[in-house]
């Protein structure tokens, strides 16, 4: 009897079975911006508007962003209210707290960490492309050889002179521009993601650089570009894109990180990126 | 007692779970499963008919006790499935460990081949896990340079020279101010299991032993140009396999590759030329068949006259060409437009005087290649294969195809190629296709009508079905001495899903 007892203690403390309500202690105990957030029922968050598959015009597939704050306001029993700017907007709103937290698709950074405190990641992600297949070195077509990989981005080492499209003042366009083994390929720089990958896709550029959610956004959104190009997907190196909370706001910023592994290790945030990531039915309106 | 530790195991496994950490970025792996299935049917022989003629369609129409499947006429469905698994260690920057395994193919469904070998890859076959890759990389990124030891696939431009798994080291280095690539390799094994004839299963040696030097010089200094030269040389030492006296050769090849893109316009042109010397121990008789047909006891003294020395090798020297030539205009983001040739000097069949061309100067032969240009005719993918790149001599073969996208996810692609042989095949020592019969020779070797459909439902997965219908020509005929039959068919479906 006494191992069933204690079988039964470890499914209590892992699984909650018996969830109980702190919030009343929580709004008696914590300080600052948690404590006003859960006093008035309300959070303002700022995001980047249309930003796929972060942020959709889609009702009943808003975007992962918008789905984690979903599930956040569900947890605490709060209303949201959605604020749209971009990057450098969405730094400065959460700086002054002029927004109690921003996603956006934010990359963690050492310069916008003096300005913000970045979460735990909700994503992982990488410089990821779009190559033109004829640029992809010419072998035997028969379907046993096995061809030479272009998998990350450091692959393209591989491949002869490449005309790179990137967004401008990207992560991307230092990495291509500082790291000598890209020095051989030509930068091209866009002011906007669409605009460097219309210039693939038309045929003027042979590569276009950008992170691995974007791309397989991108490649989802618009089937012919897994028809007509190779897509490079495979980890180079690891970014993380994590939430931003104001400064001095310790008791949020550790909330934030608690609820992230809590929908972590309940597997909710996977089951919301894999919507955006592994499906089409989100481009249906 | 089982039910506690049960628990324990469960409630182990769950704890766990929540601790899991991620992947490391030490160790990455990919691979794919690949499955493919074929229904293959044809009314005509791939080989050349030597002893009794096929008989009459019609005939067998009429006659129901004739089985449905002969070396003549058959009718089959054959399946394999394969996997493949590769991991890469990277301990450190400068170091990087890759390894390849592949389970299969595993073939089932297959009758037993009627024609040609047919070996292993079968359920617990010797073949059914491999290791396709092994290899020590040491790089260095800030000098633009790698060297690779150990198993590795190669293959020169287009596989029209070589394509396949060997084992020996490479060496790569970038000159970044000269715009330039250079690497060169040396191989003292390659792969000889790798599938050039389809349906002749797995060889037993998997790997033999050569002596290949390459090196290939590519020029990046043009944004929409990528010159390449290559050379090889590969030198066959083995005289006897299976206690048999084989041929032994010492080739060099010098081939040149051509790359032009602008927008959306793609052309790509490459052409080799073949020299050194094969070594064998065989002498040509001139018109040797005619008079082993006619003069059997002329033939024998020639023979006798020939074994009356001790045995030594006669050196056939080559000088060959192969090229293949392809350009592709793409309008909109839907239509592909791209045209294909291919061809290689020599003569299909035999010679005017009956000796065989195998010895013939223009004939050419790869360094073993794997040259795919259609699903029947020039083809290294499975199901049926008339031509690859080692009988590529004395074919002209010219291609359309049209790429189409006309839903999302989906595209089309009919193809159409025709085939026509260099020089006029000799029909005067055939037995059955012959001038007795009122058949005439003629360049034309046959017709192939394709239509692929490709399905990806979802990144990294594809459903491709094929369905190829090859017609054959009096040329075909005349070089394989068939008198009935015209056409093979192949259907196939590839399920493939990457990871």
């Amino acid at each position: 009897m006494k191992f069933y007892r204690f079988i039964g203690l470890v499914l209590f403390f892992t699984l909650n079975i018996y969830a109980q309500n702190y919030k009343e202690l929580a709004i008696k105990n914590r300080k600052g911006l948690l404590n006003k957030i859960l006093t008035n029922k309300e959070i303002v968050v700022g995001v980047q508007k249309n930003h796929l598959p972060y942020t959709t015009e889609n009702i009943r597939y808003p975007g992962i962003d918008v789905e984690i704050i979903q599930l956040l306001c569900k947890y605490l029993e709060i209303n949201y209210k959605l604020v749209y700017g971009n990057i450098d907007e969405l730094i400065i709103w959460t700086s002054n707290k002029q927004v109690d937290l921003s996603f956006g698709g934010v990359s963690t950074d050492i310069q916008r960490s003096l300005a913000v405190n970045f979460s735990y990641p909700y994503l992982i992600t990488t410089p990821a492309g779009i190559l033109n297949k004829a640029k992809l070195p010419r072998e035997s077509l028969a379907i046993d050889f096995p061809k030479t990989k272009i998998q990350n981005i450091g692959d393209i080492v591989q491949l002869p002179k490449l005309k790179i499209a990137v967004k401008a003042n990207t992560i991307y366009q230092t990495l291509l521009e500082e790291n000598t083994e890209f020095l051989r390929h030509e930068i091209i720089v866009y002011k906007t993601n669409q605009d460097a990958l219309d210039s693939v896709l038309n045929g003027e550029n042979d590569l276009f650089i950008s992170d691995l959610i974007l791309i397989k956004a991108y490649a989802i959104k618009n089937p012919t570009i897994t028809e007509r190009f190779h897509l490079i997907l495979d980890t180079y190196i690891q970014e993380y894109v994590s939430i931003m909370v104001p400064p001095d706001e310790i008791e949020l910023l550790l909330f934030i990180n608690t609820f992230i592994k809590q929908i972590e290790i309940n597997g909710k945030l996977k089951a919301i990126v894999s919507k955006y990531l592994e499906s089409r039915n989100w481009l249906s309106q | 007692m089982i039910l506690k530790r049960l628990i324990i195991i469960l409630i182990g496994f769950y704890l766990s779970s929540l601790y899991a950490q991620e992947k490391s970025t030490n160790l990455l792996y990919d691979g794919d499963i690949l499955f493919r299935s074929f229904y293959l049917s044809r009314d005509i022989l791939t080989t050349r008919q030597t002893k009794e003629t096929c008989p009459n369609p019609w005939e067998v129409y009429l006659d129901s006790t004739v089985t449905p499947n002969t070396p003549c006429k058959e009718k089959r469905d054959e399946h394999r499935i394969r996997f493949r698994l590769n991991f890469l260690f990277s301990p450190n920057t400068f170091t990087e460990v890759y390894y390849g395994i592949e389970v299969g193919d595993i073939t089932f469904g297959q009758e037993k081949n009627l024609i040609g070998p047919g070996s292993g890859g079968s359920g617990s076959g010797a073949t059914n896990v491999e290791t396709r890759e092994l290899r020590l990389t040491i790089l260095n990124k800030n000098h633009l340079f790698r060297i690779d030891m150990g198993i590795f696939s190669y293959s020169t431009p287009d596989g029209l020279l070589l394509a396949s798994s060997n084992a020996g080291i490479r060496f790569r280095k970038e000159f970044k101010e000269l715009n330039s690539l250079w690497e060169v390799v040396y191989f003292k094994l390659q792969d000889n299991s790798f599938k050039d004839n389809d349906s002749n299963g797995f060889s037993d040696e998997n790997f033999k032993d050569v002596e290949l030097v390459s090196t290939i010089y590519k020029i990046f200094r043009f944004s929409n140009m990528i010159p390449q030269f290559y050379f090889v040389y590969k030198r066959d030492p083995v005289e006897k396999e299976a206690n048999n006296i084989k041929d032994t050769y010492q080739y060099y090849w010098v081939g040149m590759h051509q790359q032009y893109s602008e927008k959306n316009l793609n052309l790509f042109l490459n052409i080799v030329n073949q020299q050194g010397y094969l070594f064998s121990e065989t002498k040509i008789i001139k018109n040797d068949a005619f008079i082993k047909q006619y003069f059997p006891d002329v033939y024998q003294f020639l023979q006798d006259q020939n074994h009356a020395f001790p045995k030594n090798r006669k050196k056939y020297p080559k000088n060959a060409y192969a090229g293949n030539f392809e350009i592709s205009y793409r309008i909109g983001n839907y239509l592909k437009l791209t045209y294909v040739a291919t061809g290689a000097t020599g003569r299909m069949g035999i010679n005017p005087d009956g000796t065989s061309s195998y010895y013939n100067k223009d004939v050419y032969k790869s360094a073993r290649g794997a040259y795919q240009f259609s699903e029947i005719g020039i083809d290294t993918s499975g199901g049926y294969s008339i031509l690859n790149v080692d009988s590529l001599s004395g074919i002209v073969a010219q291609g359309i195809k049209i790429e189409y996208q006309l839903f999302d996810g989906i595209t089309f692609e009919p193809q159409y190629y025709f085939y026509k042989t260099h020089k006029t095949p000799v029909i005067e020592y055939n037995q059955f296709f012959n001038r007795i019969n009122f058949k005439n020779s003629i360049n034309y070797y046959g017709s192939e009508w394709n239509l692929k459909i490709v399905y990806k439902p979802w990144l990294n997965f594809s459903i491709k079905m094929q369905f190829a219908y090859f017609n054959a020509g009096d040329a075909y005929k005349v070089v394989n001495d068939i008198k009935n039959g015209d056409t093979l068919r192949e259907y196939s479906i590839y399920i493939q899903q990457k990871f």
